[in-house]
């Protein structure tokens, strides 16, 4: 698949063999800068070029003449050694600059001897030499950062290892190679790096895309020690956990860009997690990371690509898979604070010539929880016991079909035991499992045209009760199962060397079966999506894109979005994009039928609003209802419009800087409202559009290598979210607020702080050394949540005042030191969360500190290498 | 911010002190002063009277605090009325071996015994003890009882409004407790629809007509043990805890400075 940027994932060692390079042309320049001797070459040519600045940093000026001469040749001739490599895809021609260098003898173990014609590449890049005579090889490394360098050769088992390149470094290497022998190396998993697949669902380099786009990878990941995925998106810029204010579950939700965690997509390797809980929250503590790649987040409207529920954003988790030949896997353990035990084993291999890859990931975790919140009864986080199950097959059909699939369970129990006064000792359980099995075929027609055809279907159960501990007795159960299959099919194609077209069509069919929603419930939905990548020059990227959803329910939407990237120079890209984003009603608002046992009122949804009240007014239980039962009716999905603006600066390669501002507009959100009273004294509610709401900011962050080893990052979100109804009454004099005291006055605007559970400033600092000699990585960082309202506590006034329930602003430190041995097989790690044992009855999802040790043991096994 | 009084206690047992820095930080947050009233810092001396209530012997206001009600319920078992003396600072159902409250009989209901009665879920809604008004547990006694819920605060609420103010505010509603729930309706606390916890409003007082026409002011402050400042949904409750001030000399004169 060679689509957009990517760099080829060929094997093909040497890429001077696509056809337009093979065009021969006749030019002849005098004093022309190189870029617009480039230009001069794409124009005559028909080609377009594709670089990074570091290319052409000095743009120096050519003189030369080529009479009849192949294009490749041309360009060897006029970039020289600065140049690492040729690719091609159509007529759009990459070509990688030199970063660094390695060069380094091969030489086989025993006696010595050089091993010529051994081939050396970097793995997952066209980037690629041959040994000489005398066993030398000198590669071209097209980017800093980290490679996996491969050398192989017919008769011995192909070599692995991981390299660091900086800039303008030239590595030298004494390689040995075996014969026949089994033997041990470490697999790093970054080779693709700096690109992602979420934002526009084809590879593409960070940089190019117009939207704020973060990537948590492998590295930072292990480095950073965490177990479940709420630790690891804590610790992002801008990200903020959340949790159900009623207390009644414990789910961590995101909040991105302010908006509250039902409006984020979560997503494991493309593809939609379900099972919510009632206020929308997607428990990521659910969600175990031992087997994650990298997880992938873009911030503003998604859904041109993804539809409902990427109305803020998407965090789509990358599992790993089988990444080289041979055998692989690796065995981690971890133990720790609040006995939590993280176990994981993993493991993969080729099969059949390399043509097949199989891997599977088995993770169990458990951990006795924490109780934030002492004085009251139950633990703020209860202890829980989890598995998770993964299992990925590859099979390359032909060379141009490769089919995936991939099976996923997970399970989870949690328990809370507590003593409710005077009614004696309680059990909360809770056993949630998700299934998720997908398969994909993805074809290559032609040089241009890539077709990827996939079905997905996920199930999420949760069944949870609460038992009087004595007598064994079920005062509660609650059973929620939620189906969901999609078929869709996605095709990307090459229309000019500067314009890629994706487009794709679907369908969703979601069915939930459960206590609170009546017989069982289904919604369909069907979609078509189109969008053009398109770049007029080489400075301006252009990405349009339009979904259309047509919904059983609440009828059709249309999801347009717009980015546009402009690279100024070497040093500064700028970057905006504009959309609109749409969440359809929950089955939650459209069918819940709940009344609750402890307060005694009732919640209907929507859909079933009237023949429920009907049924209640029948059954006596109604007292009357209010002049607003008439409004509830037909639900509108919520929308939103979404503006993001911002440039990324790297005056050096060792220092990044990123900016973005974001706006986000949000209409006919869905509340609960009270509608009625019933015979008992209690309330019924129901759900209506009414609110409007925004979020606007700014978010920083910087990236700087200090020394060799030594990176430092740190980021920072401002944030302003109000309800744009409350300011209104606010402006109109109608709002009053309460002193703890008991004074009122009139609100003013400045009294607005925010909505709940947004702070105006988060920020995070953080630390990642690398000691390549010693093999001994620490981690050091420190993660800022800003002062943030809880509710109202002196008056009922529906927002945040300054006399309201707040959380003051916190600091939590996180560290971990980790020293690999036996050439990297074995690795030791120390994690330290939480160092200072910050803790905050007002938080219930933060536990104390935790220290961990985590033993982890790879190991590979390398196939025969048949070349 | 505010001056706040500060609160000395008497030397009394171990366990006690405890419950009296309690009701120290909860003294705080009555505390208050405003730009037109000069309120001098006044020390509050507390003088336990039994295991829930105390006096400042200083005014005569009567701090309630944790005082069970109708404990161990959910309002699918419902919760017992709870009946209250402002004179005897005291609740008058009786209990059952396991001191579990027990309904209050019908007779004594029609009693001047009490002064309010804490009925409804979580026995959060509040009624005076009135003889001819249909929807109080008194009605058909004797009782004289009325109440007017206002936004003034505690400590300078001075003085019993007229009796018509309290005819025309029983007029319109005959118990107060969520805030406008029904529509229209004057309540004491808030609840949370997010977090599901009810939280007393402040700055309001419950103006008491008690069953034998004496004039009180009362101020609610929590339903849940310990009056914690994020109680959750397994909180214990109902336990009150409030403060109020009966003038028993009849008059209408409600100045606690």
């Amino acid at each position: 698949m060679v689509i957009g940027l990517n760099l080829p994932l060929s094997s093909t060692p040497m890429a001077f063999s696509d056809g337009i390079l093979e065009k021969k042309i006749s030019i002849r320049f005098e004093n022309l800068p190189l870029k617009e001797a480039l230009y001069a070459i794409a124009d005559l040519a028909e080609c377009s070029f594709s670089y990074s600045n570091t290319l052409l940093k000095s743009n120096r000026k050519v003189s030369a003449t080529y009479s009849n001469t192949p294009l490749k040749h041309v360009l060897a001739d006029l970039l020289g050694s600065k140049l690492s490599a040729v690719a091609a895809s159509g007529s759009r021609i990459l070509l990688l600059p030199v970063e660094g260098y390695v060069q380094g003898s091969v030489v086989v173990v025993g006696d010595n001897s050089p091993l010529p014609w051994a081939t050396v590449r970097l793995e997952g890049t066209s980037c690629g030499t041959a040994t000489k005579e005398d066993g030398t090889f000198e590669l071209k490394v097209p980017a800093s950062g980290t490679w996996i360098l491969a050398v192989s050769a017919v008769g011995y088992e192909t070599y692995t290892q991981t390299i660091e390149i900086n800039p303008g470094q030239t590595l030298s290497l004494s390689i040995m190679m075996q014969e026949s022998t089994i033997q041990m190396n470490e697999v790093v998993v970054t080779a693709d790096k700096a690109t992602t697949s979420t934002a526009t669902r084809s590879h593409v380099p960070i940089k190019d895309l117009p939207m704020p786009v973060m990537l948590v990878e492998g590295k930072q990941l292990q480095m950073m020690g965490s177990r479940r995925l709420n630790e690891v998106l804590q610790e992002q810029t801008g990200l903020a956990l959340t949790t159900d204010p009623s207390g009644a579950s414990n789910a961590q939700g995101l909040q991105v860009q302010g908006f509250d965690a039902s409006y984020t997509m979560i997503m494991i390797d493309g593809q939609p997690l379900i099972g919510r809980n009632s206020v929308g929250i997607l428990d990521l503590s659910r969600i175990t990371i031992a087997n994650i790649e990298r997880i992938e987040i873009i911030k503003g409207t998604s859904s041109a690509m993804y539809g409902s529920d990427a109305l803020a954003g998407v965090v789509n988790i990358i599992t790993k898979g089988q990444q080289s030949q041979g055998v692989q896997g690796i065995a981690t353990l971890r133990y720790g604070t609040y006995n939590t035990v993280d176990a994981t084993l993993d493991g993969g291999s080729t099969l059949l010539n390399d043509r097949a890859s199989f891997s599977l990931s088995t993770n169990y975790y458990r951990t006795d929880g924490f109780d934030a919140d002492p004085a009251n009864p139950g633990k703020t986080l209860p202890p829980f016991h989890s598995y998770a199950l993964q299992g990925k097959f590859d099979y390359q059909l032909s060379t141009s079909g490769l089919l995936t699939t991939s099976v996923r369970y997970a399970s989870r129990n949690q328990r809370n035991r507590y003593d409710l006064d005077r009614l004696g000792t309680r059990e909360d359980i809770n056993i949630e499992q998700d299934l998720i099995a997908t398969g994909m075929l993805q074809n290559t027609i032609g040089t241009k045209t890539n077709i990827n055809t996939q079905y997905y279907f996920t199930r999420y159960h949760a069944n949870t009760t609460n038992t009087d501990v004595p007598t064994d007795e079920v005062l509660n159960e609650n059973n929620f199962a939620q189906s969901f299959h999609r078929f869709e099919s996605f095709a990307h194609h090459e229309l000019a060397a500067n314009l890629v077209l994706t487009t794709g069509m679907g369908g969703n069919s979601e069915i939930l079966e459960a206590s609170r929603y009546g017989d069982q419930r289904a919604m369909h939905n069907g979609f078509a999506y189109v969008q053009a990548d398109y770049k007029p020059v080489e400075k301006l990227g252009i990405l349009a894109g339009m979904r259309y959803d047509v919904h059983n329910i609440y009828g059709w939407q249309i999801s347009p979005r717009l980015g546009i990237r402009y690279t100024v120079n070497d040093m500064l890209i700028l970057k905006g994009s504009a959309g609109t984003g749409f969440k359809a009603p929950s089955f939650q608002q459209l069918y819940l039928s709940f009344t609750n046992p402890s307060a005694g009122y009732t919640i209907l949804g929507a859909a079933v609003f009237e023949e429920e009240v009907a049924r209640m007014q029948a059954a006596g239980e109604i007292a009357g209802m209010f002049p607003l039962a008439d409004e509830i009716g037909d639900l509108e999905a919520e929308h939103s419009s979404s503006f993001n603006a911002g440039f990324m600066l790297t005056p050096s390669p060792s220092f990044t800087l990123e900016a973005n501002a974001f706006h986000n507009n949000i209409r006919n959100m869905i509340f609960e409202e009270l509608v009625g009273m019933k015979q008992n004294g209690s309330q019924v509610f129901s759900y209506r559009n009414i609110e409007e709401a925004f979020t606007k900011g700014l978010e920083t962050n910087i990236h700087w290598e200090l020394l060799d080893g030594l990176e430092f990052s740190a980021g920072h979100q401002l944030l302003f979210a109000k309800d744009k109804g409350v300011i209104e009454d606010i402006k109109e004099g109608n709002v009053e607020l309460r002193t703890p005291e008991g004074r009122r006055r009139e609100a003013k605007p400045s009294d607005y702080f925010n909505l709940s559970n947004r702070s105006r400033h988060m920020a995070n600092v953080k630390l990642f050394y690398e000691h390549q000699p010693l093999s001994i990585s620490a981690s050091l960082r420190a993660n800022y949540r800003g002062r943030y309202g809880l509710g109202d506590r002196n008056y009922p006034n529906n927002f945040i005042d300054p006399y309201d329930l707040y959380v003051e602003g916190y600091t939590l430190l996180n560290a971990t030191v980790e020293k690999q041995l036996f050439q990297k097989k074995l690795s030791v790690q120390l994690i330290c969360d939480n160092l200072t044992n910050y803790s905050n009855h007002l938080i219930p999802n933060l536990p104390g500190r935790q220290f961990l040790v985590s033993l982890s043991w790879r190991f590979q096994a390398l196939n025969h290498h048949k070349s | 911010m505010n001056r706040i009084p500060k609160v000395i206690q008497r030397q009394v047992d171990a366990g006690w002190c405890l419950r009296f820095i309690l009701a120290a930080i909860w003294m705080a947050s009555f505390a208050a002063c405003s730009e037109e009233e000069e309120i001098q810092p006044r020390e509050v001396i507390l003088t336990p009277i039994d295991n829930h209530t105390s006096i400042d012997e200083a005014t005569g206001v009567i701090y309630i605090e944790d005082l069970p009600g109708s404990v161990g319920n959910t309002v699918a078992s419902g919760h017992v009325p709870v009946f209250f003396s402002l004179e005897d600072h005291q609740i008058i159902n009786p209990y059952n071996d396991d001191s579990i409250l027990q309904e209050l009989s019908e007779s004594r209901k029609k009693s001047n015994d009490w002064d309010l009665a804490f009925t409804s879920i979580y026995n959060s809604y509040i009624t005076p003890n009135s003889g001819i008004m249909e929807n109080s547990p008194g009605y058909g006694g004797k009782g004289q009882g009325a109440m007017i819920v206002l936004d003034t605060l505690f400590d300078e609420l001075h003085e019993a409004p007229a009796d018509e103010v309290f005819d025309s505010f029983m007029a319109e509603q005959t118990a107060s407790g969520w805030e406008d729930f029904p529509p229209g309706d004057k309540g004491w606390y808030f609840y949370s629809l997010d977090s599901h916890i009810m939280s007393a409003i402040t700055g309001v007082t419950i103006v008491v007509r008690t069953a034998d026409g004496k004039y009180a002011k009362v101020e609610m402050k929590s339903l849940y043990l310990g009056s914690p400042d994020n109680p959750t949904v397994n909180t214990p409750a109902p336990y009150f805890t409030f403060r109020y001030y009966l003038q028993s000399d009849g008059t209408r004169n409600l100045s606690t400075r």
